[in-house]
């Protein structure tokens, strides 16, 4: 049965491709918007024939919009470079160590993932206002470590399972500590691996919407998904610009995670299925 | 004396800025408006007023009217409210009962001592009740507003309607907004939708057929066979199609814009359309009319409409804020924000000047003779921004898109009003 | 416990060649303390947090600090239809939206399970609905979905499922098209799930049962369903979870309307907060969110096969 003609293939092959195309239709159709001038988009018909970067133009121009791009920037790498900081020696002890409570840090590590955001609104930003820091950047990235904190413990644990330990006995015969060897051993040996863990902590804070919705009101410390929401202007509105505005903060989300598709798939559902 | 009150308020700031330099204090100010025309001309006063007070600055940030109340809400129970803002007329009662306000009479009453003004004598009667509750002032107005309708004479005529005699009942207004419908335009620009925009014109047909909706306990008291009146004309203008097939979700400021792009023929709007017409050059600017809204079977009833400035409470630059609020609200800061924006200013005696004497002002001057508020003739109530935004309209949507029987939405619109009130 | 471990690791994660900063008994509290910290501050404070909170009695604009209410919130809470109208809402959106990913999850995934270079890449960028943020699909269904300018509401025009005004204004249509792209953006996920799934069943159980004469409909039903089965119900709840707790495609498409028709119980409690300002009703209803989907869970659960 693992044998098939190739006419069969190539049939396989066709339906897929058609499948396909008509399941990412709606998402190509965005980004194809976003680069038509806008009569085309309003009544230019289904197939595009003029290109067109004047939405880019008008929306980089848009003083808002640059703020919000800074800001998420600052919060997607600051949730990125803390989660891997948190998650690395975490998953580590849960790799190497065994002691008191293992599982117990274990399990509450990884429950959290299946806690959605919207779960503890409520009581996230009637504590944090009473501790004053709605409208700040360090709210909003401390909330956005919930987002993949748990997973990246969980991938980098794999990884460093599957490193033999005799490799860090040697280092520690050299004279090395645990954390020595952990740096100079393990850290190297699953590189890509903490890479691609930050990344998935960006691209998850870059598009978060909710928890940036309830904190934060103020302009100079919106996000991307709040300020295309901004462009929302019945006085100069244009589809085509929000659908640039789309394509900003979806390409960079889309391309990571194509880069890191193999590191991260593993992961996820390694995390999903068991969690 | 005006003149002498501008001469002081000149002395004024000329001795602030003469005086050392202060460390710069910043007030952060909420303006509701997207129109370019007013955020020009907030721009202008806010540059005027930085000149006058060079230790004071103003930082301006657009929150639209569609956002703005569950802006202040979600600030207001998580932090980040502006020092001051602008605020619906009927819910400065709301943020008022919630404390969240402060009192401005310590400070109009230094402003009229160096000025020579008498705020209280220049607010507007109506808006008293809004803004003079407990016996204290809590916002100092910027505007008062009105509807009145708009319609396109030469689509009148194309239609075969006499372009001098407009709609001067609901049951015409939706008449002809049906024989207006036709080529690409629609009759009337009139929202269904979850927006102000909705109760604000729908008000003037349950007000105009005699509907209340507090009864003398203090409840709800639209279940009357004059409210179900009044929601079945003005729903059946989008079930005899003669408004844009998605009105039930259509945001207010897309009609308006609408009206301009010359998709509508008729539509129930504030003086400052006409202005955007103007400022668009818009080609059938001349055909353009305004009469008053329609009349219901009791009375012809207008929107009261308007927004203060507003000092909130948690503001740690009160003084600065409270100086900012009074300059933006008198002379001629009011006077250039109320030309420019083309809306009657909340001064009485600045309204009796030019250019409120000229069309199209007078029309809508005549017209607040009849303004009332959503509740009349009851109170201010401190629940309206909660019953504005999330309970009027949703009967109007339901009996519109056809989920519910006038009979059904009035029932439970009731209910969910009295819910509120009683929270 | 965790503050102290996080101040005491703090100098070790510093200089990590520093030799033997703390025992080697101590190291591993020490290296998890700070992910533990975090956990903690996002995930328990807040549940426990959000119980205490439901027993206050707040309404925001009648007192600005809570007071204690016991079960007021609770006693609303049972008498609130239109709140109970939203959980029945969300437990069809919730089944509705597992279904829809199913249904297109399983073919897709029987498709792609080859070798071919097509349905290598093809198992690649099928993941782009599921990392697109919501933000972005939001918006882009309403511009697909406008009744002026959307090729997807002229397509549904054309087929007699959409009037002149987009689907989004019909309360039934509305309901029923999010919960299609709220599927839409979760098949990605079970299609790979699935897959790695099928990729991991013996090639011998099917040698065996072409033996036995099964065609394919009876191998798909007696090999390949059993082996599947359960990937498909744990990544099913998993999904079935994020769907009970949805905001943002609703909220970004429809703001819960027309009317309450996409209302869901997370709009519902976020009204309750941001606009109804009474954060201790939120509170209620997000404990019973939890304690209704906990129970749901342990249902879906007892679904698997055990082997």
């Amino acid at each position: 049965m693992r044998h098939r003609s190739p006419t069969r293939e190539l049939a396989l092959d066709a339906t897929t491709i058609v499948v396909i195309f008509l399941l990412l239709v709606p998402i190509l159709w965005v980004f194809v918007a976003s680069v038509r001038p806008e009569t085309d988009i309003t009544g230019g018909g289904l197939i595009p024939t003029r290109f067109t970067f004047e939405h880019y133009a008008a929306i980089l121009a848009k003083k808002p919009f640059l703020i919000a791009l800074k800001n998420s920037l600052i919060v997607g790498i600051a949730v990125a470079v803390v989660t891997t900081a948190l998650a690395m020696p975490a998953a580590y002890a849960l790799s190497r160590f065994t002691f008191g409570g293992r599982n117990f840090f274990a399990l509450l590590i990884l429950g959290t993932q299946m806690l959605p955001s919207l779960a503890v609104l409520v009581p996230l930003v009637v504590i944090i206002r009473q501790i004053g820091l709605t409208n700040t950047l360090t709210a909003l990235i401390f909330t956005h470590l919930a987002l993949g904190m748990p997973i990246a413990v969980w991938m980098l644990k794999g990884y460093i399972d599957a490193i033999p330990k005799e490799l860090e006995e040697a280092a520690l015969i050299d004279g090395c500590g645990r954390l020595g060897a952990m740096w100079r051993i393990v850290v190297p040996l699953i590189r890509p691996a903490i890479i691609a863990v930050g990344t998935f902590a960006f691209v998850l804070s870059w598009g978060e919407y909710l928890m940036a919705l309830a904190l934060i009101s103020k302009s100079d410390v919106k996000t991307l998904p709040l300020a295309l929401q901004g462009l929302f202007d019945p006085y100069s509105f244009s589809w085509g610009q929000v659908m640039a505005g789309g394509t900003i903060i979806a390409l960079p989300a889309i391309l990571l995670f194509l880069i890191f598709r193999r590191q991260l798939v593993g992961g996820l559902l390694a995390g999903g299925v068991k969690g | 004396m005006r003149i002498k009150a501008l001469l002081a308020a000149t002395a004024l700031a000329a001795g602030l800025a003469a005086s050392p330099a202060l460390a710069e204090t910043n007030v952060t100010f909420w303006q509701f408006s997207t129109r370019d025309a007013d955020i020009a001309a907030w721009n202008d006063a806010i540059a005027a007023f930085e000149k006058a007070n060079p230790d004071i600055k103003v930082n301006m940030e657009i929150v639209p009217w569609s956002e703005q109340q569950q802006r202040l809400v979600s600030a207001l129970s998580a932090g980040g409210l502006p020092d001051v803002s602008m605020l619906g007329n009927n819910v400065v009662a709301q943020f008022q009962a919630a404390g969240a306000l402060a009192p401005l009479d310590d400070y109009i009453a230094a402003y009229d001592k160096e000025t020579g003004d008498d705020f209280a004598a220049n607010v507007w009667p109506g808006d008293k009740g809004y803004y003079n509750l407990a016996g204290k002032w809590w916002a100092s107005p910027v505007n008062v507003e009105t509807r009145a309708l708009y319609y396109r004479k030469d689509l009148f005529k194309a239609a075969g309607l006499d372009p001098d005699k407009p709609p001067q009942t609901w049951e015409q207004f939706a008449a002809d907004a049906k024989t207006l419908t036709k080529d690409g335009v629609y009759g009337a620009g009139l929202s269904m939708s979850l927006d102000y925009f909705t109760v604000q014109n729908f008000m003037s047909a349950y007000l105009g057929y005699g509907a209340r909706m507090l009864n003398d306990e203090g409840k709800c008291g639209f279940d009357t066979p004059e409210f179900k009146q009044a929601l079945e004309v003005y729903t059946s203008i989008y079930k005899e199609k003669a408004t844009h097939p998605d009105a039930p979700t259509m945001n207010g400021d897309t009609f308006r814009k609408g009206f301009r792009d010359g998709k509508f023929a008729m539509i129930l709007s504030d003086p400052g359309l006409y202005k955007d017409l103007q400022n668009d050059k818009a080609p059938f600017l001349d055909d353009v009319g305004i009469a008053f809204v329609p009349a219901g079977a009791k009375n012809r009833s207008g929107f009261l409409g308007g927004w203060p400035l507003v000092l909130w409470d948690a503001s740690e630059n009160k003084e600065a804020a409270a100086k900012w609020i009074l300059f933006a609200t008198h002379g001629e800061a009011l006077k250039n924000l109320a030309t420019k924006g083309g809306f009657i200013p909340g001064n009485v005696a600045l309204a009796k000047q030019v250019p409120w004497t000229e069309f199209p002002y007078p029309v809508f001057v005549e017209q607040l003779q009849d303004a009332k508020a959503y509740q009349a003739p009851s109170e201010a109530i401190p629940q309206m921004g909660q019953l504005e935004v999330d309970t009027i309209q949703k009967a109007v949507q339901a009996v519109a898109l056809g989920q519910k029987s006038t009979d059904e939405a009035t029932a439970e619109l009731c209910t969910a009003i009295n819910d509120v009130l009683a929270r | 416990m965790a503050m102290t471990l996080q101040t005491t690791r703090r100098p070790a994660a510093a200089r990590p060649r520093r030799r033997q900063i703390l025992p080697d008994r101590l190291l591993p509290y020490g290296m998890i303390g700070p992910a533990v910290f975090v956990a903690f501050a996002i995930a328990i404070v807040p549940l426990c947090y959000a119980l205490w909170l439901s027993l206050q009695d707040w309404y925001m604009l009648r007192r600005p600090t809570p007071v204690w209410g016991g079960l007021v919130n609770y006693r609303t809470l049972l008498s609130d239809t239109a709140l109970w109208a939203s959980f029945g809402r969300t437990w069809i959106w919730t089944i509705g939206t597992v279904v829809v990913e199913v249904a297109l999850a399983l073919p897709i995934a029987l498709l792609l399970n080859r070798e071919s270079a097509v349905a290598r890449t093809a198992s690649a960028v099928i993941l782009l609905p599921w990392v697109t943020p919501f933000i972005v699909l939001g918006f882009g269904w309403r511009f697909l979905l406008d009744s002026g300018v959307g090729p997807i509401h002229a397509l549904l025009h054309a087929l007699g499922l959409a009037g002149d005004s987009s689907i989004l204004n019909d309360p039934v249509g509305a309901f029923a098209m999010i919960i299609f792209i709220s599927g839409w953006k979760g098949t990605p996920f079970l299609v790979i799930a699935i897959l790695a799934a099928l990729k991991s069943i013996p090639d011998e159980l099917y040698e065996a049962a072409e033996v036995d004469g099964a065609g394919p409909v009876q191998r798909f039903v007696h090999v390949t369903l059993p082996e599947i089965w359960n990937t498909i119900v744990t990544v099913g709840l998993v999904l079935g979870i994020l769907a009970f707790y949805s905001f943002d495609l609703p909220w970004i498409m429809t703001k819960g309307g027309p009317q309450d028709a996409t209302t869901l119980v997370g709009i519902a409690m976020y009204k309750a907060v941001f606009l109804d300002l009474r954060p201790a009703y939120a509170a209620a209803i997000s404990v019973v969110m939890l304690v209704l989907l906990f129970i749901a869970s342990l249902i879906t659960l007892r679904l698997r096969r055990r082997h």
